[in-house]
């Protein structure tokens, strides 16, 4: 695939998958895949692939909990940016509801929670989310990606 | 993922290989827990074929060093790759844990607080 075709169409590619976390290491490769055929560049896809695996870790763990269900991950390339779009049928769970980490907190007060998310806007340009009684979650990433000369 | 352990001049020495996500952490987490359990506990994890870590693997890393230090114990990490690195920089990690390039200067580290 030439990046000429690309830049005439839109690219665009989704998984479905089952929310496990043994299902992780199958998205980051989806996710590897077709960064490769973006053409981004490996710094690009290894950020790219931390976002989009926490989210998909918050889906899992949070939005269907003890119960599994579908994860829709769509992938799309609009002229330089990536759209990442994670959907689930999951309980609600907005991001911007979890405080952020104190990354300047010594062993004894440092927390684990919030770095999840941190690193989805930390990595991301821009993070947003919606939920829909129909549609369930809907948290969509975007990120001007840099192209190797492949 | 790849985990190997070994014993050098006292220190005890786990390698951790591949992807350290929510998947494999709980695995990983069992396996430092026993190894912190023990009293004054001298740990290197080695990270050099470590290709990836979320925050679950930062979790566990966290974890782990919280119980070694409760025992009077530590870890210390070795030869973080770049985009590794990178995580534990903008998490803050770098000034939690000790790091060295290579796993032999993190073992000599331990010889010379004796």
């Amino acid at each position: 695939m030439s990046l000429k075709g690309l830049k005439m169409k839109k690219a665009r590619f989704e998984l479905e998958i089952d929310s496990k976390v043994e299902n992780l290491p199958v998205i980051a490769k989806f996710v590897d895949e077709v960064l490769g055929r973006f053409g981004a560049d490996t710094a690009s896809v290894y950020r790219v692939q931390l976002a989009v695996d926490e989210a998909c870790t918050n889906v899992i763990k949070y939005a269907y909990g003890e119960k599994t269900g579908l994860i829709r991950l769509e992938m799309e390339l609009i002229g330089d940016n990536l759209v990442v779009t994670v959907n689930d049928k999951g309980r609600p769970f907005d991001p911007d509801s979890i405080p952020l980490p104190d990354l300047a907190a010594d062993l004894e007060k440092r927390r684990i929670g919030g770095l999840g998310v941190y690193f989805m806007k930390r990595l991301m340009d821009e993070v947003s989310y919606s939920f829909d009684s129909v549609a369930g979650n809907r948290l969509t990433m975007r990120k001007g990606i840099t192209r190797t000369g492949r | 993922m790849e985990v190997s352990e070994r014993t050098a001049g006292g220190v005890k020495v786990i390698a951790l290989g591949g992807r350290l996500d929510a998947y494999a952490a709980n695995d990983i987490e069992r396996k430092l827990d026993s190894l912190v359990a023990s009293e004054k506990v001298r740990l290197v994890v080695d990270l050099g074929q470590l290709d990836y870590i979320s925050s679950s693997g930062l979790r566990v890393l966290l974890g782990a060093l919280k119980k070694a230090r409760e025992q009077q114990g530590d870890i210390v990490l070795s030869g973080l790759q770049p985009y590794v690195k990178e995580i534990f920089e903008i998490s803050g990690f770098t000034q939690l844990f000790k790091m060295f390039d290579k796993t032999e200067e993190a073992i000599i580290s331990y010889q010379q607080e004796k």
